[in-house]
């Protein structure tokens, strides 16, 4: 079942150019994050769950087996990518019954939009997830404006 | 069958469910395992993203090896899935009071002792001095 479901697929390969160059005509920025979430890459692992909250956005990467020195993480032009290797080095005298975990090099972008202040972006990774937090610019947030009569 | 076959119950991916102690269902998420053998034991693995060494359950029941991992307060998102859940066949060779299991940045390995009658042994060969 896995198997097939990681086989490399050069049409899926195709589409996702085709999205990218989409992507790219309508990158008017205005769109919300979540919505243009879509992953930019062909790679299904790591699982990525993108949320927005009021200061930020949030990317969480399940990255089983990994730590700190092993995933980097990138935000450029409004693009986060994250990659890495996972080593899942066969054991000295033991015989494989049954293979799910791939050892595998990844890489993943999903496109979080404009407005963001990547200075202040910060990532950690504890019991396996990776959460990166990028907070709005300050320009970006939604500001009340008073209202005042003439008087 | 190979030895340490996921069970039937334990078989359909991402939609395995079992009540939760309110009486609702919660949903499983079936994590993805290597399994291992060697002459002395079983050892399988489980990528459980998530999970915290807080809340796991590892049981043997009902000649059934049941990795329960429920997803740690602060990981567990907004998603209505309570965490990862899968069960495995055991074979008769494994010694259930020596099940061990450890939890390191989200992945499981749970190890199988075998009984030590199903492990091979050695016989020492000694030589008989002459006279």
């Amino acid at each position: 079942m896995f198997p097939r479901a990681f086989a490399h697929d050069p049409t899926f390969e195709l589409f996702d150019a085709l999205r990218r160059e989409v992507d790219r005509f309508l990158d008017h920025g205005d769109a919300s994050p979540v919505a243009r979430a879509a992953p930019l890459s062909a790679g299904t692992w790591p699982a990525l769950a993108v949320r927005e909250t009021a200061d930020a956005i949030v990317v969480r990467a399940e990255v089983p087996g990994l730590a700190e020195g092993d995933v980097v993480v990138e935000l450029h032009d409004g693009v986060l990518t994250v990659r890495g290797e996972r080593a899942t080095p066969a054991r000295e005298g033991y015989e494989t019954l049954r293979r799910e975990r791939p050892a595998l090099a990844f890489e993943r972008a999903v496109r979080l939009g404009p407005h963001l202040d990547a200075a202040r972006a910060e990532a950690t990774v504890r019991d396996g997830v990776l959460e990166v937090h990028v907070p709005r610019a300050a320009e970006a947030k939604p500001r009340r404006i008073q209202v005042r009569g003439q008087a | 069958m190979t030895t340490l076959d996921p069970s039937p119950r334990s078989a359909t991916r991402s939609s395995s469910r079992s009540p939760s102690p309110a009486g609702a269902p919660r949903a499983w998420r079936t994590p993805r395992v290597d399994v291992l053998e060697s002459a002395a034991d079983y050892v399988v693995i489980a990528d459980v993203p998530g999970v915290d060494d807080g809340a796991l359950d590892v049981r043997f029941e009902d000649g059934q090896l049941v990795l329960e991992a429920p997803f740690a307060a602060h990981g567990a998102g907004e998603a209505p899935v309570a965490g990862f859940r899968r069960a495995f066949s055991v074979p008769r060779s494994v010694d259930t009071q020596a099940i061990e299991a450890q939890l390191v940045a989200g992945v499981l390995e749970v190890r199988l002792p075998k009984v030590a009658a199903a492990q091979p042994r050695r016989v020492p060969v000694r030589s008989t001095r002459p006279g």
